[in-house]
């Protein structure tokens, strides 16, 4: 128990976007704070995911914004449960889906990397398309 | 020896070390640079002071499948004894700064190549500094195509 409130308030004391691997925890934790989810989905032996990682997901500008208004679910495809691949037909990676805890739904999904102004745009219109009022 | 309360309290502390280091070290990363800001912390000049050079020759994809691995090859017909060291930088990485490699006459040549880790499309620059001081360059765009795996 002290562990995960320990990393949660250094993640928001850091600044960081708080990442998670369990989606139902995360819908519970989304729902609480009144944000989106945004589940990644990667590979190891995939080099686009390894770019998104290493120079998109850690952009400063793309963390700030993703901390800001997404909890992050992050899954490994080659160790994920059936559950998720059937719910949101994962068919390569990186896939991102953007989801509504609220209502339930997909917001929008994603296939492939992307450089990091173009994502923070995408995540801009994301954001409008939810149901969040400030973007 | 070691009690299991002891064992307990150093687990406790590496744990928590554990915690807080990747704060750090996402903040480090997070730390971004321009071209300028790598030859002032490197070489202690600014782009200005870069002479193009045809002398100088970057060899590099012109479309890169991924920026994970990008083959790059520098050469310049210069002797060998004229030149303290090359270096090179991709200018769009968040750290542009890649390599130095001191050159010595018994080089032979003005010749390095490496594979290096791009952030998106970008200029792979070479600099060349002379032992009289100035500092010759040549770049090749290269495009980091995106993608996906299926």
């Amino acid at each position: 128990m002290l562990i995960p409130v320990l990393s949660l308030t250094l993640s928001l004391a850091f600044g960081q976007a708080l990442w998670l691997s369990d989606f139902d925890k995360a819908v519970d934790v989304a729902k609480r704070e009144g944000k989106n989810l945004m589940i990644y989905f990667s590979s190891d032996h995939c080099p686009y995911c390894w770019q998104m990682e290493n120079y998109v997901l850690v952009d400063p500008d793309v963390e700030r914004y993703i901390s800001d208004k997404f909890i992050v679910v992050s899954v490994d495809v080659d160790d994920m449960p059936e559950s998720l691949e059937e719910k949101f037909n994962v068919f390569g990676t990186p896939y991102i889906v953007f989801y509504d805890p609220k209502r339930g739904k997909v917001i929008s999904e994603l296939f492939g990397s992307r450089e990091a102004d173009d994502f923070i745009a995408i995540l801009k219109q994301i954001c409008k398309k939810s149901n969040l009022r400030r973007c | 020896m070691l009690s299991r309360r002891d064992l307990f309290k150093v687990a406790g502390v590496g744990a928590a070390t554990l915690l807080v280091a990747p704060g750090f070290v996402g903040q480090s990363f997070a730390a971004k640079k321009s071209l300028d800001d790598a030859l002032k912390e490197k070489l202690g000049i600014t782009q200005k002071d870069l002479q193009a050079s045809e002398l100088i020759k970057v060899k590099a994809p012109t479309i890169a499948e991924s920026g994970a691995n990008v083959p790059v090859e520098v050469s310049a017909k210069i002797p060998a004894q004229q030149v303290e060291a090359l270096y090179i930088f991709i200018d769009k990485n968040p750290n542009p700064y890649v390599a130095q490699v001191d050159i010595s006459p018994a080089n032979g040549e003005v010749y390095f190549a490496t594979r290096v880790k791009m952030g998106k499309t970008s200029p792979v620059r070479a600099v060349i500094k002379m032992k009289d001081g100035s500092y010759l360059s040549a770049f090749k765009e290269v495009k980091v195509t995106v993608g996906g795996c299926g």
